[in-house]
């Protein structure tokens, strides 16, 4: 996999600091060392030290939510110009001319930009991980499990819809629009209006069982972060998941299946 | 085998419920070896051509291959062998130049040791070397379209497609890449050039077609085409004296000479110094020259290409000191004129 020249290229060329002298460089990374350093000792002491037996599932929540708000606003912009960057810049016809097959080109991009979420995602591990260990009666292994399965999975599918309207648009900035209106505006907004409404007319449990809304993620960070009925919530956020997975693969397939003949047209 | 061979290519694009026709019927055979200069006007349907041969652009009708291979039902061989150069391209940010060939080396599929040498030997021919760790942001235009024209090289391809490798450079970026072009031409290249640049072109191609509307309007070797035109083609005669004999000579050749101009003592030709109509030969010639000494003739020839010589013959014979009898390079850009109409498709 990273022989892929296009996954090099987004990872090791893109990312790296390149105009900084050498010694700009080592300041930059040391001063950003020592501040990491410095809010992670913090946070980890507070938790450590702390008197009230709820710090640990607290600061574990807070960053479960941060987690999630990064996911939801970062994953879509990230992978949304990876493609009409190119096309912007005049690279796109080049870079498809070559020999590389559409599977290596959708997948060096979309793991490239689904990488940067995922690091973000792990600089927080270790506050997380010390909430976890702090509380381990309100954070169980199973809530635990299902909020960590809940931030890769929508991350990937985030990111995998912002690729694929990186790559069906020409403009970066209709594709980070139209990513937005759908995670945020779609998924977020619109599920919970509709499901409102419809709870006029329903019964009082129809939020919670709305199929709609358990494609919402605030709605699944929610649950999976309290699982009042174990079985039920597995189930339901089973059912978001799956359905993330499967809309994920289904535009990677779309992509891949309508990359050449797509570029031809375009 | 014709390396490229194009039949009745067609192209059409939808806009809206009305199809735009880009090419209508292109027909096209290329020997290896070629350099094939492919002019026209903009909108032409230059660029439509050459996408669809890069297998970026699907036929609407018609075929074209390359080297025997469908460019349509086999694009993966297709751009294994052929180098494409576009009109605007751009290169990627914070990147250098010999990471910038690395990527698409890799893309290619070269194998990883033998890239440092193809890059290096790409950028030796692009004269680029020195350049090798700097920036691609950094370099001149001129700069980034020689890198262009190396990274279209690091495959070896067989076949160049060069959509104006010339436009918006300043007249020494352009000789390089002229220069560029006739090392390639000397490698056995088949390669297919778009250019406004005229009189560059008649300098490398040995081929050439003009294309209008979508029609390919002429094609083949440049002075055929030429002949074509204009009904002749022209031969320089440099006389050493008595050029009014010359001019008499000459002017009683009438089956095969058709005009006899002076083109040494008088600037340029009677349609550039007149504008229209020009006086005869021999009133130009009092007007001009009264010495009858020598001179240089230019003669409109109609007869048989492998029959020139009998003009020569006639001169000499007839005890005219001729001192050279060429053909002059052809004037592509009054071929051009007198073809096109200055439409677009």
């Amino acid at each position: 996999m990273f022989e892929n020249p296009v996954l090099r290229k987004e990872l090791f060329l893109r990312l790296r600091i390149r105009q900084m002298s050498v010694l700009s460089r080592w300041i930059g990374s040391i001063t950003a060392g020592i501040l990491i350093s410095w809010i992670y000792i913090s946070i980890l002491r507070w938790v450590f030290t702390d008197a009230s037996s709820r710090t640990g599932s607290d600061v574990w929540s807070a960053c479960i939510v941060l987690q999630v708000a990064i996911t939801c606003l970062l994953a879509p912009a990230v992978a949304a110009n990876s493609i009409t960057q190119e096309k912007e810049q005049q690279t796109w016809d080049m870079l498809i001319f070559t020999r590389l097959t559409p599977q290596e080109i959708v997948f060096g991009k979309l793991i490239a930009r689904y990488a940067v979420l995922i690091f973000i995602n792990m600089l927080f591990m270790p506050i997380q991980l010390a909430g976890w260990m702090r509380s381990p009666h309100d954070v169980t292994f199973l809530t635990f499990g299902l909020t960590e399965m809940l931030l890769l999975i929508s991350g990937l599918f985030f990111t995998t819809f912002g690729l694929f309207m990186s790559w069906l648009l020409n403009r970066t900035l209709f594709a980070i629009m139209c990513s937005y209106s759908f995670v945020v505006g779609g998924l977020i907004i619109i599920t919970s209006l509709i499901t409102a409404m419809l709870s006029f007319f329903a019964a009082d449990d129809m939020f919670t069982k709305s199929p709609l809304m358990w494609l919402n993620p605030v709605m699944m960070t929610y649950e999976a972060m309290n699982p009042h009925d174990n079985a039920n919530t597995v189930f339901f956020l089973a059912f978001g998941l799956l359905s993330y997975l499967i809309l994920t693969a289904l535009l990677v397939w779309r992509m891949v299946v309508g990359f050449r003949r797509f570029a031809l047209m375009a | 085998m014709p390396m490229i061979e194009i039949k009745h290519l067609r192209k059409e694009y939808r806009e809206g419920s009305k199809s735009k026709v880009a090419l209508k019927g292109l027909d096209l055979e290329l020997e290896k070896g070629d350099i094939f200069g492919f002019i026209g006007p903009n909108g032409a349907g230059k660029t439509t051509t050459i996408k669809m041969l890069a297998t970026l652009l699907i036929p609407t009708a018609g075929a074209a291959s390359i080297d025997g291979i469908d460019v349509v039902k086999h694009p993966e061989q297709i751009r294994s062998i052929v180098g494409y150069m576009p009109d605007f391209f751009g290169v990627y940010d914070d990147i250098k130049v010999w990471e910038y060939l690395d990527f698409f080396a890799a893309a290619y599929r070269l194998p990883r040791d033998k890239r440092p040498g193809i890059i290096d030997e790409v950028l030796a021919l692009t004269d680029l070397t020195e350049k090798k760790d700097s920036y691609v942001e950094s370099l001149s235009r001129g700069m980034k379209q020689r890198l262009c024209l190396a990274k279209t090289l690091v495959h070896d391809p067989k076949v160049m497609l060069l959509d104006e490798p010339a436009s918006g450079l300043d007249p020494r970026a352009r000789i390089e890449i002229r220069e560029l072009l006739k090392e390639l031409q000397a490698m056995g290249k088949t390669i297919i050039v778009s250019s406004h640049i005229l009189p560059e072109m008649e300098e490398f191609c040995n081929k050439i077609g003009i294309i209008e509307q979508g029609e390919l309007i002429v094609a083949g070797d440049v002075n055929t085409i030429a002949r074509q035109v204009r009904g002749q083609h022209n031969i320089d005669i440099s006389i050493v004296e008595d050029l009014p004999r010359a001019m008499a000579i000459l002017e009683g050749m009438t089956d095969v000479v058709r005009e006899v101009k002076i083109t040494s003592g008088v600037r340029g030709s009677r349609r550039d110094e007149q504008g229209t109509q020009a006086d005869a030969p021999s009133q130009l010639l009092q007007k001009t020259d009264t010495s009858g000494r020598g001179g240089v003739l230019q003669i409109g020839y109609v007869g048989e290409p492998d029959f020139e010589y009998l003009v020569l013959q006639a001169l000499i014979q007839n005890g005219v000191k001729v001192k050279a009898f060429y053909t002059p390079e052809t004037d592509l850009e009054d071929v051009f004129l007198r073809v096109t109409k200055g439409h677009v498709a």
